[in-house]
């Protein structure tokens, strides 16, 4: 990453860590609802989370970028855990749901989506932290291609060829 | 067909794929990528060539190709219960003509009365069952009735509503044939004044309904819909609510997240259920910028726009009304309030702009978040700082001074803001850290860094107000600053910066040391240091001033605490002789006010105990008169009311003991009702936990004095209740668990004095058993085991085996 260069990966994490709970209390505070049945976002919640953590309109491009692309990971694993914790803290709980960025008409599990993303991980880290980075962090891909100073064709087509490998992956379910 | 690769199939979901697996998965998809530059005709040859001989990859691209043209991801099983369910025949008195619209909360159906004697069309929305909890639906119920009352030719009018057999809440609404805001707007090309037109006519409703205490909290696109005529219809009230806090449940906040429609939301939202008109102000921006679509030479119109829909809700227009007027004012080119030719937003504007009864209401959370938001915004620039301008360096170094110091003192003007403070302290300091780990970091940047960790010590556990009272904590936030100073301090003898910050480090340790672990040689080592430091530059400001002032005074103090109170009395008299030979601008420095006027308290409490006592009571007066003037200049200054309750506190005691029973009970109300005042503005303050105990403890005997026991014992249950307290918070530091003790001891006097006898020795064994415990640990001063722990053996001895009147008729 181009600006990883100039900054000492330990004070990312740092950053990150401090704000670790800030995520948490958003994840939570939506998965805390009523609903017997659950659709949301992740994208929605990243930036829900930024917008708490820092103001979008104050902090320049870059750097909202470079931050919620640290965070993707972040989300994921904070907003995977509360899933799991309101799941086996409610009987019958029903599944919570998703749907993939630009696709808003099919329902997808979300923990069904999050086990295949942890099986493409396995096999291609690169394209998993893409999907990560765009459907956790709600990242671009002009967004990532700037950030990651990756051409914008390669990472649409590495998009493309994960999407495809996720929806094979979750038909065998 | 379906290609169901056999590894695949055999491994089953969820495991790790094994490493030839992992080889041909990679293999596929870098294929598949190449793939997609090839046209549509010519990929089944392209594969055929491309997989020769592999059976396996070939299976696998197709099926990946497959699935990319598939165009959709499959579903998980959850859909929506609603969407399969049958429409329903009718709905109370209504009969369902058709489905119109299905979303995550429920479905919307055109309907028709049947009976009665008038055609009339309605839409009735169904919430999803079990979507909402019981008490939400009571509130929704309850809410109808104003709902219905809102009459306005642009708002979606509510009819009825009830629950459906099985348990759906529904809404009958009146039935607007239209389409939503942008569609038609797009479908019309419609020119931008019709355009605004149409925004002033949504917010005219919106207004109207504000009026009405009622917030939409959902305006979207979506929800304002307009009819074949042109007008504007503002539909879905469905989760707007009475603008009244008391009806907020804790599941609101979570609700509101729920339904929140991307973009449009208030950010506040997420945060809190207490969701006011503003949340309506910011949707009513981001409608504006969809339906005007300003380009760059907009500038007002970007800046009404940016401040409508400001993530702060204080920023943003503090009306409907006030956005409405500012665009009045854009079309007929007049000066915009929004287009201030805003720049980069100072952290110290925003606090001088927030006037205290702003603070005070409720935005302790918007002030903090905000201050927040720049420390992370100013975090990222500091990473950048390091490589570019030393203008950004000083940018970012201003905004965690700012944060530290500036808005620190702002936000300690609002109640309840103690725990707010730490957060802030934190992340200030961690900022100054940052660019204090720098090399090249200027030297006033460490010495700020060190003062940094003394101001998060305080708030800590400091022993002054607005503190959490975390002894331990403290320390070693107290330490750190030492590691800091130090050093640049044998570095920089000369530099007067550094021996301020040297002074504090040394003075706040020195309180510490006395008050919190009882170590009073060590604080007396620590004070005679500050003082040698300080010294030098003592008449040349306020703060070098001040310093000196306390310095001197903490040495009187430790020699106060040992009851050696000559010493003590030369110490604040030589500290009073300073203070009053300074020139007049900075006697007149409320810094020095303040320092001076406690000084001054210790001073008469040393001729108290020496019986001077017209000395005595000229000095408390003095320090009640000072204190009074100080706390009357920000009487909403908690470390000012706290000065002047101490004061009071004092005088009380002086009066008591000279018998002026009736000065001294007029002291001591007064100072009450000021610590309890202190105590409710934030009760994660320990300091005035503690202020309200040692008030409260020389109340209660004040009152067991008149022989009004009933309130005495009571008081003193609560006296007793926050010194334990703060024991607790303290960690049993050895400083709060002495003085719980010295309290059970005059509490269990009071009820010796009223007859109680079995309860006072309860008391006094309690007592006994905290000394005996300090004194094994090797805690225990000398004058407590000579005097308090003396006594309590004494008593206990004489009058509690059993508990009878063994002491005399009054200790």
């Amino acid at each position: 990453m181009s600006q990883s260069a100039a900054t000492p990966a330990a004070d990312q994490k740092q950053l990150l860590a401090e704000h670790y709970d800030e995520f948490r209390r958003v994840a939570r505070g939506v998965l805390n609802g009523d609903a017997q049945a659950l659709q949301l976002q992740p994208t929605d919640l990243a930036h829900a989370a930024a917008i708490k953590i820092f103001s979008l309109n104050r902090i320049d491009l870059q750097g909202r970028t470079h931050f919620l692309s640290l965070s993707a990971r972040i989300m994921r694993q904070i907003l995977m855990d509360e899933v799991r914790r309101v799941r086996a803290a409610k009987r019958q709980a029903p599944p919570v749901t998703t749907f993939w960025p630009g696709e808003e008409n099919a329902a997808l599990d979300l923990e069904a989506l999050d086990a295949a993303l942890s099986k493409l991980e396995t096999i291609d880290a690169d394209r998993a932290r893409l999907v990560e980075q765009r459907f956790f962090a709600g990242l671009t891909i002009e967004e990532i291609a700037a950030a990651e100073g990756k051409s914008e064709s390669t990472l649409k087509r590495q998009w493309r060829a994960a999407r495809a490998w996720l929806i094979h992956e979750l038909e065998q379910r | 067909m379906r290609f169901i690769p056999c590894a695949l199939e055999q491994r089953g979901m969820g495991g790790e794929a094994d490493m030839s697996d992992v080889a041909l998965e990679r293999e596929v998809m870098s294929l598949f990528e190449d793939l997609l530059d090839v046209p549509e005709t010519e990929r089944g040859a392209w594969i055929e060539a491309h997989t020769s001989g592999r059976p396996a990859l070939r299976t696998r691209l197709v099926a990946l190709e497959t699935a990319d043209r598939s165009g959709s991801l499959p579903t998980g099983g959850a859909i929506n219960a609603l969407e399969d369910a049958v429409i329903p025949e009718r709905i109370g008195a209504y009969k369902i003509i058709e489905r119109i619209g299905r979303g995550g909360m429920g479905a919307v159906y055109r309907a028709a009365r049947e009976t009665g004697d008038f055609e009339r069309t309605v839409a009735i929305k169904v919430i999803k069952p079990g979507l909402f909890t019981p008490d939400v639906v009571e509130r929704f119920q309850r809410e109808r009735q104003i709902l219905a009352a809102l009459a306005h030719p642009n708002i979606a009018r509510l009819y009825d509503g009830g629950q459906t057999e099985d348990g759906a809440p529904y809404i009958i609404m009146e039935f607007v044939s239209g389409q939503p805001l942008l569609q038609w707007a797009e479908a019309r090309s419609l020119p931008r004044a019709e355009r605004i037109r149409i925004f002033r006519d949504i917010c005219a409703a919106v207004a109207f309904a504000h009026a009405h205490l009622i917030v939409h909290r959902d305006l979207t696109p979506a929800n304002v819909l307009i009819t074949d005529d042109g007008v504007v219809k503002l539909i879905d009230f469905g989760i707007a609510k009475a603008a009244d806090t008391n009806t907020t449940s804790p599941n609101d906040a979570a609700v509101a997240a729920m339904t929140m429609t991307p973009g449009y939301g208030a950010p506040e939202r997420l945060i809190s259920a207490q969701v006011s008109t503003s949340a309506d102000v910011f949707s009513l921006g981001r409608l504006l910028q969809d339906l005007l679509r300003p380009d760059r030479r907009d500038k007002e119109l970007r800046a009404i726009i940016a401040r409508a829909s400001a993530t702060d809700p204080s920023e943003r227009y503090a009306s409907v009304e006030a956005l409405m007027a500012d665009i009045e004012a854009w079309r007929n080119a007049r000066p915009v309030a929004a287009y201030s030719g805003a720049r980069i937003y100072a952290l110290r504007k925003f606090a001088a702009r927030h006037g205290r009864a702003v603070l005070a209401g409720c935005a302790t959370f918007i002030l903090l978040a905000t201050a927040l938001g720049f420390t992370l915004a100013a975090n990222v620039r500091a990473e950048r700082a390091r490589l570019q301008a030393e203008a950004r360096f000083q940018e970012t170094r201003e905004i965690a001074n700012s944060l530290l110091f500036e808005v620190f003192d702002e936000v300690s003007a609002i109640p309840g803001s103690t725990n707010a403070r730490e957060r802030l302290a934190r992340t200030g300091l961690s900022y100054l850290e940052a660019l204090a780990q720098d090399e090249s970091a200027p030297l006033e940047v460490r010495v700020e860094t060190a003062v940094g960790f003394v101001r998060l010590s305080q708030v800590v556990g400091g022993g002054q107000a607005g503190e959490l009272g975390r002894f331990s904590d403290a320390a070693e936030l107290l330490a750190e600053a030492e590691r800091i100073i130090s050093p640049l301090h044998a570095a920089y003898p000369n530099d007067p910066a550094v021996a301020r910050a040297m002074t504090q480090v040394l003075l706040e340790q020195s309180g510490a040391s006395l008050y919190s672990h009882n170590e009073v040689a060590l604080a007396r080592e620590q004070a005679v240091r500050a003082a040698q430091i300080i010294e030098p530059y003592a008449r040349q400001d306020a703060k070098a001033a001040r310093a000196y002032i306390y310095a001197i005074r903490a040495l009187g103090d430790t020699e106060g605490w040992e009851e050696n109170f000559e010493a003590a009395r030369d110490q604040h008299q030589r500290a009073e002789a300073f203070a009053a030979g300074l020139p007049q601008a900075l006697r007149d420095d409320p810094a020095v006010m303040g320092a001076r006027a406690a000084n001054i308290r210790l001073l008469g409490e040393s001729y108290h105990r020496l019986g001077m006592t017209e000395e005595a009571r000229a000095a408390i007066d003095a320090a009640v008169t000072y204190t009074r003037a100080v706390r009357d200049g920000a009487p909403q200054n908690p470390a000012f009311v706290r000065g002047l309750t101490v004061a009071l506190w004092y005088r009380a005691v002086v009066h008591r003991t000279n018998q002026r029973d009736a000065l001294a009970r007029e002291s001591i109300e007064e100072a009450m009702a000021n610590a309890r005042q202190l105590r409710e503005r934030d009760p994660n303050d320990a300091g005035a936990l503690r202020l309200v105990a040692t008030v409260g403890e020389v109340y209660a005997q004040i009152l067991a004095d008149a022989r009004r026991f009933d309130e005495s014992f009571v008081l003193g249950e609560e006296v007793v209740a926050a010194q334990r307290d703060l024991v607790v918070r303290a960690e049993g530091a050895a400083g709060a668990r002495r003085t719980l003790a010295v309290t059970l001891m005059t509490n269990g006097g009071n009820f010796y004095n009223g007859g109680q006898f079995d309860r006072a020795c309860e008391r006094w064994r309690e007592a006994l058993g905290i000394f005996t415990g300090l004194e094994r640990e090797g805690v225990l001063a000398e004058t407590d085991r000579t005097r308090s722990m003396a006594s309590a053996q004494d008593y206990v001895a004489r009058s509690c085996n059993p508990p009878h009147a063994g002491l005399g008729s009054n200790l």
